[in-house]
Parts: C-alpha cells; structure tokens; sequence
C-alpha cells in the first residue's frame, strides 16, 4: 500500500490552489495594511495590528470551533477521520491563538501602555490556550485505542471556552477591549481582506496537517 | 509604526516555524 493511500486523489491539486491563493491573499491584505488602509486618528500606525490580530482571533474560534464539531462527528460516528479534522484544527487553532497572544500585547504596549493586563478578554483568551495546549498534551500522552475517544470529549468540553472568550467583555467589568467596533471605508475593506485572507490560510493549512494524519494512519494499517 | 512591524514580523515567523514543523514530521511519517 502507499504511505498516503489514504489520501484522496484531489488533495495535493486542492492543496497546491489553496496555498497560492492563501499566500497571495496574505501578502495583499499586508498590502493593503500598510498602503490602503489609513492611519488611525487616535492610536497612529500601531492600529494596524488589527489587520492580524482580530483575524487570527475569529479563526481561532472557528478552529475550535471545527474541532468541537468533529469531535461529536467522531463520537457519533467512530469514523478515524472526523479525529483527525479536530486534532488538525485543534493544533492550527493554537497556532492562530499563539499569534493573537503575541500581537496582542504588542498592541496593548502602544495603546495602553502596558504589555499585559489581566482583563477580561485577555484572560480568558490566555485561559483558552492554556486549555486547548492541553487537549495536545493528553492527547499526546494517550497510546491506547481510547485516544480518539478521551481527545474527542475533551474537543467537545473545552467547547465551553469559546463564548466565554467571546461574551467576557460584556459579562464581566474593567474590559479594555471594546465591545463594538464601527469600521467604514478602507478600513473595514482591509479587515474583510485579511478575514478572507487568514480563512484561506487556515483551510491550506488544514490540508497540508491532515496529510499528516492520513500517512501517519497509513502507517498504522500498513503495521 | 515599530510595534506594528514588530508584530506582523512575528506572525510571519509563527507561521514558518509552524510549517517547517509540520513538514519535519510529515517526512518522518514516511520514514524519509
């Protein structure tokens, strides 16, 4: 058997497009940050961190999200595949979590004067990742078949993490973050850009970590 | 304007280091 017999024929085709335009709709949306958008009046060239940083947020919920969603795929179905989309999503979604939690402070250094505050949103984000951080680690410690069973309840309770994130600025006083943003023109041209943009990267990556999962169950079959 | 190159500096870095990573251990799936 190939190693990657498992693999569908229209993945590498599918992967190869995905990538082009993910890699092309990044570079434009950096673009258009830095040439299209204006300068804020208010926080200055600093403000164009949202370009990244609020795009990789909403695709970190959407990657738990997915995971959420395969999970119960899994437990319904016990089809190895819907495992391997919630690990695959769970692994990008901390990906997309690790780079909210560095532009963030970032950010915050300039607009708040303070690399880090406990408030509501940043700590249940960094919550968020400590506990998704730890679905891999159990994960990884698993070697019995019980594996994609304990990972998919565990992708279903952290589940629970997400509108809490979500809803913390306005359950809980002291928020830094706004709770509604009104962007017009340029600006919410350039965010819809990169919202497009890092969707599209998320999905190329998606494909690119799933063949991981198909040669590594190949492998499996094979031994 | 140096924080907000600093941070898309960053992503780049997470992203590459992300995918190197993840082809690193593709390669060893397959025992190359």
């Amino acid at each position: 058997m190939n190693q990657t017999s498992l693999t569908p024929r229209w993945w590498d085709p599918a992967g190869r497009v995905l990538w082009v335009a993910a890699v092309a709709l990044v570079l434009a949306s950096w673009w258009a940050a830095a040439s299209f958008a204006p300068v804020e009046a208010q926080m200055g060239p600093v403000q164009k961190i949202v370009y990244v940083h609020v795009p990789s947020a909403i695709v970190t919920l959407i990657a738990f999200g997915l995971t959420f969603a395969a999970s119960i795929a899994y437990l319904t179905t016990k089809q190895w595949r819907w495992d391997a989309i919630a690990a695959s999503s769970c692994e990008l979604g901390m990906v997309f979590a690790t780079v909210v939690l560095i532009s963030g402070p970032l950010w915050a250094r300039s607009a708040w004067n303070t690399w880090w505050t406990w408030e509501p949103r940043l700590t249940s984000f960094l919550i968020l990742w400590i506990l998704y951080a730890g679905y891999h680690v159990v994960r990884s410690s698993i070697r019995s078949a019980s594996r994609r069973t304990i990972s998919s309840v565990l992708g279903i309770v952290l589940f629970v993490n997400l509108p809490i994130v979500w809803k913390s600025v306005e359950w809980w006083r002291g928020s830094l973050h706004p709770r509604n943003v009104t962007m017009t023109g340029e600006m919410r041209e350039t965010l819809l850009l990169s919202m497009a943009a890092w969707i599209v990267f998320f999905a190329a990556a998606m494909v690119s970590r799933l063949r991981l999962e198909w040669v590594r169950e190949a492998a499996a079959e094979r031994a | 304007m140096t924080y907000a190159i600093v941070a898309y500096i960053l992503t780049a870095v997470v992203w590459i280091a992300y995918l190197l990573w993840l082809r690193g251990r593709v390669a060893r799936a397959r025992g190359e």
